[in-house]
């Protein structure tokens, strides 16, 4: 069995999914291969984290039917790719890596406790969110709005090397100027806390930041 | 046959390096008038083009990085893909590809300059490092890209145009537009449209187009500037809303703050009997919306 072969069935090996001759040949390759022992590793560990999340219902936001579509377009791209044997471009990672983040996004997202509306720790590249007199049910929104980013920038970060120079700086740029639109909006709704459209703007600014993430997780995945 | 898979992939493995610098390709297959044709190609540039016969042909050349040409599936899916077996930079693929005209097209690619021209069917095309143009009366497009521009042409039906660091540019489309980019430009001209929803974060945004008699038009920014030409005989509900920019209206009207305890400024108004619908919402850029003679 190839690193390739491998890397189509280590979802369902890490998920104990895998039976018979493919459980054995993929034992097999991982005892022998260091890349992908550490895949395997690294999908355990992302898993892990995902699983240590509390669990309750997901919060009744706008914000998380977005989301899990656009996750489940991730799920459909992986099938896609995964679907086919050719090898378009080398893919050392695999998708493996990307689906165990979106499980811990899932996770974060629907795990939340309800209630808690304080600050996350800044994984991204938004330092903070404001407090001053935002209505709680935004300032949650935002909180996992933050913190799904922060989880795809994690991600993403071990990507970066398979983007050109000029490509990552124009993300770089994008999201600078994303998160500078973002800032503008958070003074905006300090003044005039509670204001709809400005809730809206702020909502759909994180979500273009957000849809940024995952297309270019879902396309670096393919490299 | 009903049912014929055909595979041929250039035997370049054997070939000496020099030689697998500058391949040129020439295939050909049957396929179905309204089947799919899937392309996937790492860097370098596709076209494809439109036709009147029932048949794919693929000429090109093959350049560095780019291990072989793969052409597989049936008459109702013909799949093209490029083969290289490491990291896209560096691989070129020239590909022209000719395809029956009312085809649906996938394209996939991570650095490649993408065309389509003259195709009919519904055309899906992405990249990162890539510019995209569609032009023709596709009878739907999805083209997006993370750096580079993207432009539509006379499509017929729904168009999502989008890219993250690149100008936007749509002409001349029947139907309805998604378009939105973060700090490109994105301009909308032409044609006559249903529903048209435009977004930046901080690029301006342009609209100068026709409206059926119920359209919609959603533009939202927060730091680029709006400018919607309007014809002067159109008959909508306005709705302008700024928190620090300017509005400006040829169809009259002043904005005025809905409080006193806010900078928001807005200005809501109605032409004829208020058939269409334009909402304009920006955090600092300015709103302008002129009159077409």
């Amino acid at each position: 069995m190839t690193c390739g072969e491998v890397q189509e069935l280590i979802d369902d090996y890490v998920d104990g999914a895998l039976t018979g001759p493919e459980l054995h040949e993929v034992e097999l390759h991982i005892a022998s291969c260091a890349a992908c022992r550490e895949e395997e590793r690294q999908l355990r560990a992302l898993i892990a984290r995902a699983s240590a999340l509390p669990r309750e219902k997901a919060p009744p936001r706008d914000l998380w039917p977005g989301i899990a579509a656009r996750l489940g377009e991730h799920g459909d791209a992986r099938a896609r790719w995964s679907g086919t044997r050719r090898v378009l471009f080398s893919r050392p990672m695999g998708l493996a890596a990307a689906a165990a983040v979106a499980l811990a996004l899932l996770s974060v997202l629907v795990g939340r406790p309800t209630g808690q509306a304080t600050p996350p720790s800044p994984t991204g590249s938004i330092e903070t969110v404001s407090t001053k007199g935002t209505p709680a049910p935004v300032l949650a929104a935002e909180t996992d709005y933050v913190r799904a980013t922060g989880q795809l920038m994690d991600a993403l970060s071990a990507r970066r090397s398979g983007l050109s120079p000029e490509t990552v700086k124009a993300v770089d740029d994008n999201l600078k100027t994303i998160d500078d639109a973002l800032r503008q909006i958070r003074v905006a709704l300090d003044k005039d806390p509670g204001n709809r459209q400005l809730t809206k703007m702020l909502a759909s600014t994180h979500q273009k930041k957000l849809d940024l993430l995952l297309r270019l997780l879902k396309l670096t995945s393919q490299i | 046959m009903k049912t014929m898979t055909s595979m041929m992939v250039l035997a370049l493995a054997v070939a000496p390096a020099s030689l697998r610098a500058q391949q040129k390709l020439d295939e050909k297959r049957s396929a179905a008038r309204d089947g799919v044709v899937e392309i996937e190609s790492a860097a370098g540039s596709i076209h494809v083009i439109g036709w009147n016969r029932a048949e794919v042909t693929v000429t090109g050349t093959l350049g560095p990085g780019a291990e072989g040409l793969e052409i597989s599936g049936g008459s109702h899916r013909t799949q093209i893909s490029v083969e290289t077996d490491r990291n896209p930079h560096g691989v070129n693929a020239d590909l022209e590809i000719h395809v029956p005209a009312g085809s649906r097209i996938e394209i996939n690619s991570f650095a490649a300059t993408i065309a389509v021209s003259e195709v009919t069917g519904a055309v899906t095309a992405e990249g990162v490092n890539s510019s995209i143009s569609v032009a023709g009366g596709s009878k739907e497009v999805s083209a997006q890209t993370v750096n580079g521009t993207v432009d539509v042409s006379g499509a017929t039906g729904r168009v999502h145009a989008e890219s993250v660091n690149g100008a936007v540019t749509v002409k001349g489309v029947k139907g309805s537009i998604e378009a939105s980019t973060t700090n490109g430009r994105l301009v909308v001209t032409g044609g006559t449209l249903e529903h048209v929803g435009l977004e930046t974060v901080s690029g301006p945004i342009r609209f100068e187009g026709d409206l059926t008699k119920a359209a919609s038009i959603e533009a939202q920014t927060v730091s680029g500037n709006v400018d919607l030409v309007l014809p002067a005989t159109i008959s909508a509900d306005f709705s302008l809303t700024t928190f620090s920019g300017d509005i400006q209206s040829d169809f009259g009207g002043a904005a005025r703050r809905p409080n006193k305890h806010t900078s928001q400024k807005e200005l809501e108004f109605t032409t004829g009997d208020g058939d269409a619908k334009v909402e304009v919402q920006t955090l600092s850029g300015a709103i302008v919306i002129k009159k077409r003679p």
